[in-house]
């Protein structure tokens, strides 16, 4: 996992460099490798796709028009990370509410011609296994985006991006033990949540 | 006993693996003797399960053409001052590179070609020239339109040694016809004295930064075609290594402006003994207030060249009939704003 960090790693540095030296199409591959893991942080953070598309476009080509004050001696997924994590508190700040708009937990994800969106993983399982597996997804969903948007980042940059506890230190500029204690009360409002939410189920 | 809520604060931690190694063992020990914080344990693994198995939500298929759209119309707004600040070395580095090399160009041609710094080192001359002469020279002082550093002096002195060549040449193949050739002579100097005042600007021109050599080497530029012995005969009278030729150089430093209206003058004087009358004419430059270019001895001959304020001149030939009979061109006197510019020929009377 390490190994495979550190030679995307080393992808990312040359395509910075290229951009630097004035190929702007070296990007395209930043952001094809990107744009997913970005959107869903957005996303996660905003609770609104829309809104997270319009963040998503803003992190990058702040990251584009910022190479130059990119450090090498972190990650560059770090510090992309960072700026879509800031772009996305600052859409918070504008719009005055922890989130854009309120999810329903039955309305499902859709694209422009009103299509769902589906990852690929999720393919191949009975009908009853996502049904179930949609219901609590959309329970945990919920659950997430009404924690506090300090709590509600570092479970997103740990449990869906897989961030190290010091990248994720880095990425929203606080000790690594406030990471550690943030992520312990992030995770047991998320389970005290949950317990609300199945209520009858008896399990989460 | 360990406490049961520090541990509960570690479990998230464990799940991780970001506890160290001694934490670890401290909380799985906790963990097999207490059922209440194993269960808690087994809740918080769900929950971080349940939390790591949401999807991931797919980006429209159009988001990366338009990021990349909206960064290319980025870098075409940031051409410009803040584009050229940010273009990258390989083009911007051969440009900077040739700017500079045109700027070093510039700055040396303007040094090599600009006309010398004007200096108040005329006045000094001026000061420095005989009581006969100082009057005339300062009136003309303010007229100077432009003053003449020291070397140019001697490169106006190696010029007219040029055309004193000239001379010399063109009378020594007429020599038996003396009366012959003084028209052409005369004429020759006539078209120097016109042609002179550009000659001396082109000199002033393109050896201004040679000076301080000119003015270690007078003697050079004062030879004419001879032997040695003629060359030391000159550094006797001109000056050892060029500092009495400075000096006599500076009796009569003028402008160049002034030399504009000078004129040669050729004459020939018959005596009997060459050396005595030499003695002489050097005697009457010296009281005439005139100054020694150079002196050519030989057995029968000899020739002296010399400047003498145009007013003395009519001096200078009543005294030259005093010594043997005098030929050649008779400059009119009186004409004190001319500087004149004489060789005289002694010939030995058979």
């Amino acid at each position: 996992m390490k190994e495979e960090k550190e030679k995307q790693n080393d992808e990312d540095l040359r395509a910075v460099k290229q951009c630097l030296e004035g190929d702007i199409e070296a990007f395209e591959s930043i952001v094809s490798r990107y744009q997913k893991p970005m959107l869903n942080v957005a996303f996660r953070m905003l609770d609104s796709y829309d809104d997270a598309c319009d963040v998503l476009q803003e992190a990058f080509i702040a990251a584009y028009k910022g190479l130059r004050k990119y450090r090498s001696e972190a990650r560059f997924s770090t510090w992309l990370h960072a700026i879509v994590m800031n772009r996305a508190r600052n859409r918070l700040k504008q719009k005055g509410s922890r989130g854009g708009r309120e999810l329903r937990i039955d309305a499902p994800i859709t694209k422009e011609d009103g299509s769902i969106y589906i990852d690929v993983a999720s393919k191949d399982r009975s009908a009853l296994e996502i049904l179930e597996s949609d219901d609590i997804r959309e329970r945990v969903h919920k659950c997430i985006a009404g924690l506090e948007e300090d709590f509600r980042a570092v479970i997103i940059l740990r449990d869906l991006q897989g961030l190290s506890y010091d990248e994720i230190a880095e990425t929203l500029g606080i000790p690594s033990g406030t990471v550690r204690s943030r992520l312990f009360r992030a995770r047991e409002g998320v389970k005290d949540c949950l317990v609300k939410l199945m209520g009858d189920h008896g399990e989460l | 006993m360990v406490n049961c809520e520090k541990i509960r604060e570690m479990l998230s931690a464990l799940i991780d693996n970001e506890l160290t190694g001694d934490e670890t063992v401290m909380v799985k020990e906790h963990l097999g003797s207490c059922m209440e914080c194993e269960n808690a344990y087994k809740e918080m693994l769900q929950t971080v399960g349940n939390i790591q198995n949401l999807d991931n939500i797919e980006p429209p298929p159009w988001m990366t053409g338009k990021i990349m759209q909206r960064i290319r119309e980025e870098s075409v707004r940031r051409k410009g001052f803040w584009g050229w600040m940010f273009s990258p070395w390989h083009i911007k580095f051969p440009i900077e590179a040739f700017g500079v090399v045109l700027l070093a160009l510039s700055i040396l041609f303007i040094v090599k070609y600009m006309e010398p710094v004007v200096k108040d080192e005329v006045r000094e001359e001026v000061e420095l020239a005989p009581s006969g002469n100082r009057p005339m020279l300062s009136e003309r002082l303010p007229e100077q339109p432009a003053p003449v550093k020291e070397g140019l002096d001697n490169e106006i002195v190696a010029g007219r040694s040029v055309e004193m060549k000239e001379l010399r040449s063109d009378t020594s193949e007429k020599e038996g016809e003396m009366q012959a050739a003084i028209s052409p002579v005369t004429e020759k100097i006539e078209e120097t004295g016109r042609v002179m005042p550009d000659e001396i600007a082109v000199a002033g021109r393109h050896e201004a930064s040679e000076v301080d050599v000119q003015a270690d080497m007078p003697v050079e530029r004062y030879q004419m075609p001879g032997s040695e012995n003629e060359v030391s005969s000159v550094d006797k009278d001109v000056g050892p290594e060029g500092g009495g030729g400075l000096s006599a150089k500076r009796q009569m430093s003028i402008p160049a402006a002034s030399l504009d209206e000078s004129q040669h003058i050729n004459i020939s004087v018959h005596v009997k003994d060459i050396v005595s009358a030499s003695e002489q004419i050097e005697g009457m430059i010296h009281e005439l207030g005139g100054a020694l270019i150079r002196r050519d001895l030989k057995t029968d001959e000899a020739s002296i060249d010399l400047r003498l304020p145009g007013s003395r001149l009519g001096g200078m030939m009543g005294q030259l009939k005093k010594i043997g009979k005098v030929e050649g061109y008779m400059y009119p006197d009186g004409n004190s704003e001319d500087i004149v510019v004489l060789r005289i020929e002694l010939i030995k009377e058979k």
